[in-house]
């Protein structure tokens, strides 16, 4: 994802804008040079023609002797005639019309003409034409280019680079920032981000988050604190239906109908009592401020607890249980939080009981894995139908079957909180049966 | 027993008290804590049900105020607020017991029989047989002297069989007796926990205590008897 970061977007612009420019000031500098390069050089060549043409002589005619890699033809001139008084082998015919003391490129060489004057006004003179190989500036005209083609390549990726280190420095705050916020969790206490003393935009950044992130700790904080009192308020008015139904269900002369009907009105009040109790749990783990208190406790007490607690539902459902421990485990002890476990196990047991074919029975084994030093807990219920995104079962408000009663909480709560004791959940299906099994540590 | 209910949602403390009263208690009714200490001070309770969150006095200081006045009534608190540190805070400041609401009436009538046993003489809280001496207050357990640790069910099992000597017990009767529910015959959890129990109460002793009836149950007795 670098290539998405601001930094590499500055690093992109700025190369961009020095590339244009150095590219332009660069062809510049390298015109202008070349041009001063081909000037003296031009000079050279005149001046080297104007030597020659000052040794020569008509009467008697005295030729001046050419370097290796010259080559001259010269050519006496006045009102009449036009002749050619010495030409060195090889010398190009067919020359173009040049101007005097100019210079021309011709394929290999470069050819000067300098005339020189016999007399005053100008009717006689002795024309030089001088060429030398022009291999020698095209070779400097191309160093210099391949010079600047470096040098500008070269500054090119330098300032990148630097770009690049300086893009990351200006951005260090903001990657700070980013970083201090990842750690902030929503909770009854977050954690604020350090602000810099720069008095730039970065510092005006950090104040607006950390207000933010103010507003939103108290928004989380009355929250929690309207669960908290929202289920102490709602407990209050269920105990004294609870206990009005418990104590008219001691009444002798109860008739059978009014007996059954305050018992479903129990079973309805012992289950608002436990989403209360889920509502208040899940805005602990939203918080991150649920407590949990470890103590050693024996893990078929717990099992015995939850039956205890589920039998009147286990009842009326009509269904068995079957509970089945492993005669070789000696010691059932566990460390966990007793009462969160027992609030899971009895989640996953009703979860059972709901799910359950009809006149079947639910089955509760219990194993050890020494190895691991775990308990090998397996709830396993007959099923009527495939359950379908299995995996999606520990999602918060998941439920798989839309019909059936329940708000798609349970299991995600469970899960928690057995992750929370570093143990692990899996929901499985097979010919017809579903099967929980809970991997319960025996020592966190 | 005579107990005194401080509680201000009348409503619960009027059914609280026909439930007491079904249990063949005599309860009295009180909506605010300084009254409620009064009542608790003047007349002789057994046993006094508390509320946390009450006007005039809260059931902390009600507590505090009564271990100051020397009253040592056992109090148990029944309070909505559920949190562990609550709970701890009720213990430490002299209750009995800690009730959260709501509450089943089965549990808090079973609380008051304990209370009731702590107020009996030793004779009928100390269940002694071979050696064995099990206290069911202090739920203690010794054999030869020696402590042995159980859990609840298995307390509850050893009790069964101390108030059961020599008498052939079905598993279904500890099924009901001690587990208060019936499971399906298939399971194994009575053969699970006899076999915990015998560990403890009878492995390294000469006599053991627990003897198997194939196909019918147990039986609680010394081999010559």
């Amino acid at each position: 994802m670098l290539y998405k970061s601001i930094r590499f977007k500055i690093t992109l612009a700025f190369s961009a804008v020095f590339t244009l420019i150095s590219l332009f000031s660069g062809f510049i500098i390298y015109q202008n040079i070349k041009i001063n390069i081909i000037n003296s050089d031009n000079q050279e060549l005149i001046a080297r023609g104007q030597v020659l043409a000052s040794k020569t002589d008509i009467s008697p005619v005295i030729i001046p002797l050419a370097n290796n890699d010259e080559m001259i033809r010269i050519d006496y001139i006045n009102e009449k005639i036009n002749k050619n008084i010495f030409t060195s082998i090889n010398f190009p015919k067919d020359l173009k019309t040049q101007r005097p003391f100019s210079v021309i490129d011709l394929p290999d060489q470069r050819l000067a003409l300098v005339d020189n004057p016999l007399n005053q006004d100008n009717t006689e003179k002795i024309r030089v034409f001088v060429t030398k190989p022009n291999i020698f500036l095209k070779k400097e005209i191309s160093f210099l280019f391949y010079i600047l083609l470096f040098s500008n390549f070269f500054s090119i990726i330098l300032a990148s680079l630097i770009s690049y280190v300086l893009a990351g420095i200006l951005l260090k705050p903001i990657n700070n920032i980013i970083k201090t916020t990842k750690t902030i969790t929503a909770s009854q206490k977050m954690g604020f981000i350090e602000v810099p003393q720069t008095f730039d935009e970065i510092q005006m950044l950090s104040e607006t988050i950390n207000d933010m992130l103010r507003r939103i700790e108290s928004s989380l904080n009355e929250q929690n604190n309207f669960f908290a009192s929202a289920s102490h308020e709602l407990k209050t008015p269920l105990t004294i239906l609870k206990t009005e139904i418990e104590v008219n269900l001691r009444t002798p002369s109860l008739s059978n109908e009014f007996k059954t009907f305050l018992i479903s009105q129990l079973e309805e009040v012992s289950r608002l009592n436990r989403l209360i109790e889920d509502f208040l749990i899940v805005s602990q783990l939203n918080n991150q401020n649920l407590t949990l208190r470890f103590k050693i406790e024996p893990l078929d007490e717990i099992i015995f607890d939850v039956i205890d607690k589920v039998k009147s539902i286990l009842k009326i459902s009509g269904l068995k249980l079957n509970l089945e421990l492993n005669q070789e485990i000696d010691d059932f002890e566990i460390k966990c939080d007793k009462d969160k476990l027992i609030s899971v196990f009895i989640n996953l047991v009703e979860n059972a009981i709901k799910y359950a074919s009809s006149e079947s029975e639910i089955k509760i084994v219990i194993n050890e894995d020494k190895n691991n030093h775990q308990f090998i807990i397996e709830i396993i219920n007959k099923i009527d139908h495939q359950i379908n995104n299995i995996e999606k079962l520990t999602d918060q408000f998941y439920r798989s079957d839309v019909l059936k009663n329940g708000y798609g909480l349970g299991l995600w709560i469970s899960n928690k909180l057995i992750n929370l004791h570093d143990s692990k959940i899996s929901f499985t299906q097979e010919k017809g049966f579903f099967k929980v099994t809970v991997f319960q540590k025996t020592n966190i | 027993m005579k107990i005194l209910i401080i509680e201000d949602e009348i409503k619960l403390a009027q059914f609280l008290k026909k439930g007491l009263e079904q249990a063949g208690h005599i309860a009295d009714c009180c909506n605010n804590g300084t009254i409620g200490l009064e009542m608790a001070y003047v007349n002789n309770y057994d046993l006094i049900i508390i509320d946390l969150m009450l006007p005039g006095q809260n059931g902390y200081e009600i507590l505090k105020n009564m271990r100051d006045f020397k009253l040592l009534t056992p109090v148990i608190i029944l309070s909505a607020l559920n949190s562990t540190e609550n709970v701890i805070k009720g213990l430490d400041s002299g209750a009995f017991d800690y009730i959260k609401k709501p509450f089943d009436l089965d549990e808090l009538l079973a609380r008051i029989r304990l209370i009731q046993r702590k107020n009996s003489s030793e004779s009928d809280t100390v269940l002694k047989f071979e050696g064995i001496e099990m206290n069911l207050i202090s739920r203690e357990v010794k054999r030869s002297e020696k402590n042995i640790s159980l859990s609840r069910r298995e307390f509850s099992l050893l009790e069964f069989f101390m108030n059961n000597i020599n008498k052939i017990i079905t598993k279904t009767q500890i099924s009901e007796k001690v587990w208060e529910s019936d499971f399906d015959m298939s399971s194994n959890v009575i053969e699970v926990t006899v076999y915990q129990l015998r560990k403890k109460i009878d492995k390294g002793f000469d006599t053991p205590l627990i003897h198997t009836i194939v196909n019918v149950g147990y039986i609680f007795r010394t081999e010559k008897s």
